[in-house]
């Protein structure tokens, strides 16, 4: 970490139980501002229910979540999203009978600027980004017709419609036919050159993550078990254990780093 | 102002066509140039596009299907009717009927408000099904309350007289009133921010309250708002029916509202208003024609549409016809 | 005294009230379709009891009808999926809000058009002016009655609670024991997963549907062995509310949890009758017991 930089977001030894389970056991890490933070972990590492206690889906028993030094833990979602944080679903989530534009002005309409905004300033907003993820043309047609790479670009529109400071990016590759992942690579890329927007992306396309992140964060079993550079990540033994319980997931992590 | 720029949308143009035939009607009725049976059909089609519009608000904008939404046209009924009744004295002395009918109709109507807000915060929570189970339950609840008012002939019946020279000419316009205001409100909820919440809450909630949505607060607003346009509609009936019976806390009337809505078409304000036409036109003819086969009929197009035209007429329209879509809103 | 029978009465009705709502926690909570015909077709099967009573060339005993409107029921309710559900819900692969939403008006318009046929029917005089089965006793002894703690009770109530818990006892060993009935408790997880095991799942659709209704109509005609007369299509209005609240009460999908709200509800409805009678404060009670619940424990009592 870098002297100087200002940490946009602070999560503090959270816990988070399900009945008997737990799900995520005194997790902390910093994300600064303008940086990527890739999180990774096996299935069921509580990656998701992560960013459903930082986006207040969930409220955490034990533990904080500080967002540019004020405490969010325990605000209702929408306060969380007005404040500057948005996120896109693993499992996306459009207005299916909304067009796209109007998917991604609702965005605009309740996102950060919420209440100082009119709808034809969400409107033009709306599409600026659309041109900006590439869906423009199809600005008209209702969501559901989207095909699943349309529908995670859309998803991505809405969120950075919010004009966000954090965007909280879940899985956004899962799905995507190769061809498909490198556009949706230059996107990101596009996204972090160009909005100047902090990210922390889920994510299990390895080579993409550490091509892409700064910084990376493993879970495993709802333990925060290694932080770092991609490479220290890489190279550390006990991520390589933990992804060795699932011997798919550990081929893909070794073959990352033979390219990394 | 915001409102008014909503007023001039293309969208709007459909509402300011009806507001100008059905103004034109009532001058015409005033003027003694249309018969009151004539009349009367437009009155029932105001009626029946006004509790088709309020329901929309909570099912058709938010996705909420309610099936006890007559609970509150009953309640502003029954406080109309109430407030006549105990006045009835000072009618037949000269008073001015219209003022105790608007005291009655405020009551009924901020009682109804009240009642959406206070239930709304609890049964709103519940979704799909178990919400419209919940609102069933809450119109039994309330129409027992009212079965043991013995106020008239029988139990939960009230009576009222407040006949006058061209009674029904101004009823018109009484009728009027109300259409114009459910229409404005109906349409501004659609149009503006709040509706494109509204749209939000129905296509997917968790998706709209982490987008920044104050879930909550906007179902029970829109619940408190179709409540408000029902009770309206519920106070202006009673004033056109001399009476209130517990007829109007019956299911019927939700069935009635569910299904111009279901026919029109949902998510749309067009929608309510074409089914309540469509609807209007079914009931006439079975009544003329088949009155013992109306329920058939009307239940199987409410499955024939819910089956194989799910937008129903208005998104029918909509999608056969995108340049139309502006108007259609 | 009065008390204790309004309790006994509380009890027996509620088991036949809880054999009604067993066919909708079937469909409602395994195929996730929230079925408002579910009163319509209870009331069917309590028309099918008078019919065969007193409208047939051969006269059949009622305390047969819940046999016979079971197998009628089955076959209705094959008429009922294909015209109502199929297009719904056959290819839906999982229950998205939306789907549901969508059974649930095309089940209610269903009921609207059975209630409009079962209005008809009364109305034009075709077959029956609803005395119900006036006439008909079960007798032991020369008695239609027995005495019980000073409560009498009638035989053909018995029956009736006979019937009803036969009715949920074969099937809950049918969903637990059988193969079937296997395949029927995974739709209620995913309809792939159903695939997967090799059964079609629009079959189970069908099957599900075909069950609910068959128990839908046998148990309209349990209930008229209860109540045995005012058979009409407006106790819709009576039995779909109560089923719903018994639904909820024991549990979606909990054909066990169901007969157990039944008595509860039963009882909650003796009680307030031996306090106020009046029913409608009786029907009021058990709804001010819906919400709680819906609020307070929305998977039921016995509910996973």
């Amino acid at each position: 970490m870098a002297e100087g930089d200002i940490v946009i977001l602070r999560v503090e030894k959270v816990t988070k139980r399900f009945g008997g389970l737990v799900a995520l056991s005194d997790v902390s890490f910093e994300v600064n501002q303008g940086e990527i933070l890739g999180l990774i972990g096996p299935n069921g590492a509580g990656k998701t229910t992560l960013f459903n206690v930082i986006t207040g889906v969930y409220k955490p028993e034990e533990g904080r979540v500080i967002f540019k030094n004020k405490d969010i833990t325990g605000l209702r979602p929408h306060k969380i999203a007005r404040m500057g944080i948005a996120r896109t679903h693993q499992i996306v989530k459009p207005f299916g009978d909304l067009t796209v534009l109007e998917n991604t002005m609702i965005g605009a309409l309740y996102g950060r600027r919420h209440g100082h905004i009119t709808e034809e300033e969400a409107r033009d907003i709306a599409l600026d980004i659309l041109e900006f993820v590439g869906l423009k043309e199809k600005a008209d047609l209702p969501a559901r017709i989207l095909n699943i790479q349309e529908k995670k670009r859309l998803e991505l529109a809405r969120a950075l419609a919010e004009e966000p400071e954090l965007l909280l990016l879940d899985e956004v590759l899962a799905g995507l036919n190769p061809s498909e992942v490198a556009k949706m690579l230059d996107l990101l890329r596009k996204i972090r050159s160009e909005k100047n927007v902090t990210m922390i992306m889920i994510e299990h396309v390895m080579h993409a993550v550490m091509n892409l992140a700064d910084r990376i964060v493993v879970l495993h079993f709802g333990r925060k078990i290694a932080e770092g550079t991609p490479e220290e990540v890489a190279s550390n033994p006990e991520v390589i254990t933990a992804y060795l319980g699932d011997p798919e997931m550990a081929l893909k992590f070794v073959k990352s780093l033979k390219k990394g | 102002m915001e409102i008014t720029k909503y007023l001039k949308k293309p969208s709007s143009y459909i509402m300011w066509l009806l507001i100008i035939v059905f103004g034109i009607v009532g001058v015409q009725y005033y003027a003694g140039y249309i018969s009151a049976s004539t009349a009367a059909i437009f009155m029932d089609l105001m009626k029946f596009i006004g509790i088709a519009l309020s329901l929309a608000v909570i099912m058709s904008y938010t996705g909420y299907v309610s099936f006890g939404h007559v609970v509150f046209f009953g309640i502003g009924g029954f406080f109309t009717a109430y407030e006549l009744s105990k006045y009835s004295q000072q009618i037949l002395q000269g008073g001015n009927p219209y003022t105790i009918f608007l005291m009655g109709m405020l009551i009924g109507v901020g009682l109804s408000v009240l009642l959406a807000a206070t239930v709304g915060a609890a049964v709103l929570r519940l979704r799909g099904a178990f919400f419209a189970i919940a609102t069933i339950g809450l119109d039994y609840v309330i129409l027992y309350l009212e079965m043991t008012y013995k106020g008239g002939a029988g139990g939960g019946e009230i009576y009222f007289n407040v006949s006058r020279p061209r009674f029904l000419e101004e009823t018109y316009f009484v009728f009027f009133i109300a259409f114009v205001i459910t229409l404005i409100i109906a349409y501004i909820v659609k149009v503006s921010k709040f509706g494109y919440g509204l749209a939000a809450i129905r296509e997917d909630e968790d998706a709209a309250e982490v987008i920044g949505v104050d879930t909550v607060r906007y179902k029970i607003y829109a619940f408190m708002i179709a409540a408000g346009l029902a009770a309206i509609w519920g106070s202006v009936y009673s004033w056109r029916q001399f009476n209130f019976t517990p007829e109007n806390f019956s299911l019927g009337i939700s069935v009635d509202m569910i299904v111009m809505n279901v026919i029109g078409g949902l998510g749309t304000f067009i929608g309510p208003i074409i089914g309540a036409f469509i609807y209007y036109i079914i009931y006439r003819l079975t009544n003329t024609y088949l009155p013992q086969l109306a329920y058939i009929i009307l239940g199987i197009i409410v499955v024939a549409v819910v089956s194989f035209l799910p937008e129903g007429v208005a998104g029918l329209i909509r999608s056969k016809f995108p340049n139309l879509r502006k108007y259609f809103e | 005294m009065e008390f204790i029978s309004n309790i006994i009465y509380g009890l027996i009705y509620g088991a036949i009230l809880g054999a009604v709502a067993s066919g909708l926690t079937l469909i409602w909570g395994v195929m996730k379709v929230v079925n408002l015909a579910h009163g319509h077709l209870a009331v069917l099967g309590a028309f099918l009891a008078v019919i065969f009573y007193k409208y047939t060339p051969i006269t059949i005993d009622p305390s047969l009808s819940p046999i016979i409107a079971f197998i009628i029921g089955a076959l209705f309710g094959i008429f009922f999926y294909y015209t109502s559900l199929h297009v719904i819900v056959g290819k839906a692969e999982t229950m998205t809000l939306k789907v549901e939403m969508s059974s649930l008006l095309s089940t209610f318009g269903f009921g609207v058009a059975l209630y409009g046929l079962l209005y008809y029917g009364s109305a034009q005089g075709w077959y029956l002016q609803f005395e119900g089965l006036t006439g008909w006793t079960i007798q032991v002894g020369g008695k239609p009655y027995f005495e019980i703690l000073g409560v009498s009770i009638q035989y053909s109530w018995l029956v009736g609670l006979f019937y009803a818990v036969i009715l949920i006892a074969l099937v809950e060993l049918f969903l637990r024991k059988t193969v079937w009935g296997l395949a029927i408790r995974a739709v209620a997880q995913d309809s792939r997963a159903v695939a997967l095991t090799g059964y079609d799942p629009v079959k189970v659709k069908l099957l599900t549907t075909v069950l609910s209704t068959a128990m839908a109509l046998s148990a309209g005609a349990i209930f008229t062995l209860y109540i045995q007369n005012g058979i009409n299509p407006d106790l819709e209005h009576f039995l779909a509310p109560l089923s719903f609240v018994i639904v909820v009460l024991g549990g979606l999908g909990s054909v066990i949890g169901t007969f157990i709200g039944g008595l509860i509800i039963g009882l909650a409805y003796g009680i307030t009758m031996a306090l106020t009678g009046t029913q409608a404060i009786a029907l009021s009670v058990s709804f001010v017991i819906l919400v709680v619940i819906l609020l307070v424990k929305p998977q039921g009592l016995f509910g996973r």
